[in-house]
């Protein structure tokens, strides 16, 4: 069975989702190619297909347009095909050459399944997979169903007359979908994101205890928190919840392992100053795979309370480490952490409410903290590995 | 009759904003003006100031002709080789930085006035020859909140500020904060208030608080401004049930603040504004009854001067200057950064005010903005601060000179 994914670009190394995805696929004998914009760095796990180019110079982009429709000409019933179904759709003769250029790299392909990786790509390429005859499967990731739709009402409702089957990584993600007219007669599957839990495994329980050392009142506690920063991740609302830590007197750091724009470091490193705990916070950057792993082999507590989350594989990689971890009830928080069972859920946008659940997790006896984050980690070992995320994969497209 | 100082405005742009124009506007009219620019044209040129182009920064082409023409003016073979070089190399920065060099060599001007910290990079070469004065304006975020943030940005101003022969704060806060930087017993750094024409803003008579509440705010979307904390206060308002639409001019289109409309159920009682024209913004601020500011920084926000101006009761967060602009219960009413509670409660509170109060306190407000805020008082000061900075650079030079004049 071929399967076409379309993603922004190749994926990284450390891409977790689809590196594992794309062998998982490989190894039970689907034919893997990708559809990117680019190709990032040395990817050679499957083919990989780049989109049209766009660029500024309207007398090149004259020339990659000619080109890409004298390449179409052997596709042609294809092509009449996908003007048929954008016609009917309404699209006008400006915009259908314009869709059918940027979607010229698709309507060549023979595939059985067209995924795109988020929402958001399947915009202006909707009716792309039935005009080559292939299914069209659509992930919701995050951003693009609890966001994007927000400035742009009504962008998923060509998408939702086409798509024949949706991946989701989460129940909470789902539900806003539904609020936004997916149809409840389109078939779902829920596969939630998985780690590597061999990489990220405390070697025994004597770490975790002596991570649980640190909780003592005198010494610092160690927060962590991992993701890039962005307003979504809800840095600020942590740094006020340590902040009223701080005004109770209960030393610790807080490390952020991530980068983003400078204007985003810039918000979450002046709250820090604005709330008195500048010299408690620590932004460590963009660290590797193995740095990370000693980033969560250090941290006592794993903070992750998102404005807006779809899953998190940070949190999954925080459990798996033994970390205490504390998270929001952002999307799909709550699926990823169970509430009292393998960490703490805390509504969201509630600083306040933050910091009550961290002086009560720093109070707990140490046998409640080990008894917990075993739990947490075998969870994730057991429910969450790559194995069982490739084999369900496997089973969605068949 | 005084001799008219030859003053170059630098902002990067022809455009600038509202309050430097305004400066600009009030130094034309005693002294010769000359706005640099990384723009070509500009739609409505301020009248007797000059516009000279530095290349453009969009259009490659422009650049190469503005580049051309500037070398050719030289009459040099090898200025104009110097600029084919870099066309040639496509080194855009060097060649508005060249066009810069020229454009002052051919001006001369006795002072020099940057808008921004971030420009200071374009004029090291002038702070290292130390022959022309520059003055730099300490406004905003570039001042107290990013060098306080950014360790680089930190040290390369406290690297240039010992080279910049005057400063000119928009508060005292600001003053204070950029001493955090640098300072000394010989700096001149003077406050100068931003400047409006207050005698065109008419002064809203007979105020009422309208049903549902109307608060407004205005400014651009960025983090700074607080809008985050206000939409919280928002939530918190709601489920007091008293009526209220709160309009954001200027915030249109944010994803955070649509995000958090949504989040907290506020679609019918937020609106989300696109950047509105002065006089529209002017009329919406007679419509309303209360502007909210809830900043996390500011340097001393000509909208609250606006709406005092105007007649609009004024709720802000006590940040950068605007306690010297503000006194609680006075000219409006002060709240603490950060706290969404703290704004709910001063607008249940303003609510429940006695007409008298709100009036006196709307009087209050626009006598202070006609007696701090006017746009004379503005220009007077700039120009007192350049004499002030030319009169010690020429010290300086001639150390046997009279400074007792200053």
């Amino acid at each position: 069975m071929k399967i076409g994914l379309v993603i922004p670009n190749s994926p990284g190394y450390s891409e977790t989702f689809f590196i594992s995805k794309i062998k998982g696929l490989q190894e039970r004998g689907f034919d893997v190619r990708l559809y990117c914009q680019y190709k990032k760095g040395d990817f050679n796990l499957c083919p990989i297909v780049c989109s049209p180019k766009v660029i500024s110079n309207p007398f090149l982009q004259g020339w990659y347009f000619l080109k890409a429709f004298l390449l179409l000409l052997p596709y042609l019933p294809t092509i009449v095909r996908y003007s048929n179904l954008e016609r009917k759709a309404g699209t006008g003769l400006i915009q259908l050459l314009k869709k059918t250029y940027l979607n010229a790299h698709l309507l060549k392909a023979k595939l059985d399944w067209v995924h795109y990786g988020f929402a958001t790509q399947a915009i202006g390429s909707e009716n792309v997979a039935k005009a080559i005859g292939a299914k069209m499967a659509v992930s919701f990731r995050g951003f693009d169903i609890a966001i994007y739709p927000l400035k742009h009402p009504g962008c998923y409702n060509l998408l939702w007359e086409q798509v024949d089957k949706v991946h989701t990584i989460s129940d909470g993600l789902l539900d806003k979908a539904y609020k936004m007219r997916l149809p409840q007669s389109v078939p779902v599957e829920k596969i939630m994101p998985a780690i590597d839990v061999n990489f990220f495994s405390c070697p025994s329980k004597s770490m975790a205890l002596e991570h649980n050392q640190a909780l003592k009142p005198t010494e610092p506690v160690r927060f962590l928190t991992v993701g890039r920063l962005h307003w979504k991740k809800g840095y600020v609302l942590m740094l006020e919840a340590l902040a009223i830590l701080k005004k109770k007197g209960i030393p610790f750091t807080y490390t952020i392992v991530g980068s983003g724009s400078k204007k985003e470091r810039e918000r979450i490193a002046f709250a820090a100053l604005q709330l008195g705990i500048k010299e408690d916070v620590i932004f460590a950057g963009t660290l590797n795979r193995e740095q990370v792993k000693k980033e969560y082999a250090k941290a006592t507590i794993y903070l992750q309370y998102s404005i807006s989350e779809g899953f998190c594989n940070a949190i999954l990689e925080a459990q798996s480490m033994k970390n205490l971890c504390i998270v929001s009830n952002a999307e799909g928080l709550a699926e990823n952490v169970l509430h009292g069972e393998t960490g703490w859920v805390v509504p969201k946008l509630h600083p306040k409410l933050l910091a009550e659940q961290i002086e009560q997790v720093i109070k707990l006896s140490e046998e409640e903290k080990i008894q917990l984050t075993e739990y947490a980690a075998d969870r994730v070992k057991n429910e969450l590995s790559i194995e069982k995320q490739q084999a369900e994969f496997a089973a969605f497209y068949s | 009759m005084q001799k008219p100082l030859k003053i170059i405005i630098f902002d990067g742009s022809f455009k600038t904003t509202a309050f430097i124009n305004r400066l600009v506007t009030g130094l034309a009219q005693q002294h010769q003006v000359y706005v640099l620019g990384f723009n070509e044209s500009l739609a409505k040129p301020i009248e007797k100031v000059t516009y000279v182009s530095l290349g453009s920064n969009q259009n490659k082409f422009k650049l190469a002709i503005t580049s051309l023409k500037q070398a050719m003016r030289q009459g040099s073979i090898r200025g104009l080789l110097t600029i084919l070089k870099k066309l040639v190399r496509g080194d855009k920065k060097h060649l508005q930085q060249q066009n810069l060099t020229w454009t002052l060599k051919k001006i001369n001007p006795d002072i020099i006035h940057l808008q921004w910290p971030s420009t200071i990079p374009w004029f090291e070469h002038v702070l290292l020859e130390q022959k022309i004065p520059v003055v730099l304006s300490q406004r905003g975020y570039h001042n107290n909140v990013r060098p306080f943030v950014d360790t680089d940005n930190f040290d390369y101003l406290q690297q240039w500020y010992p080279k910049i022969a005057g400063f000119h704060s928009v508060s005292k806060a600001m003053a204070i904060n950029g001493d955090k930087i640098w300072n000394s017993l010989n700096k001149i750094d003077r406050v100068v208030y931003t400047g409006l024409v207050i005698d065109e803003i008419s002064f809203k008579k007979g105020f009422t608080i309208t049903s549902p509440l109307q608060l407004l705010s205005i400014g651009r979307p960025h983090w700074k401004k607080g809008y985050d904390y206000a939409l919280q206060a928002c939530k918190l308002l709601k489920e007091t049930n008293i009526a209220f639409q709160y309009t954001i001019i200027g915030g249109a289109g944010d994803e955070e603040l649509q995000f958090l409309i949504h989040e907290f159920g506020l679609q019918s009682c937020v609106k989300l504004e696109n950047r509105l024209p002065q006089e529209i913004v002017f009329k919406q601020m007679k419509q309303a009854s209360l502007l909210l500011m809830p900043s996390l920084e500011e340097g001393l926000p000509n909208v609250l001067v606006e709406a005092m101006a105007v007649g609009l009761p004024v709720l802000s967060t006590d940040c950068g200057g605007v306690s010297e602009l503000i006194t609680h219960a006075k000219e409006g009413w002060l709240i603490p950064i950060r706290n969404p509670n703290a704004i709910v409660d001063s607008i249940i509170d303003f609510t429940k005010l006695p007409q008298e109060q709100i009036e006196a306190v709307r009087l209050a407000a626009r006598k202070k903005a006609e007696q701090q805020h006017s746009e004379e008082m503005m220009v007077a000061g700039m120009e007192k601060l350049y004499k002030k900075v030319m009169r010690v650079q020429k010290s300086i030079r001639s150390p046997k000179a009279n400074i007792s004049l200053f």
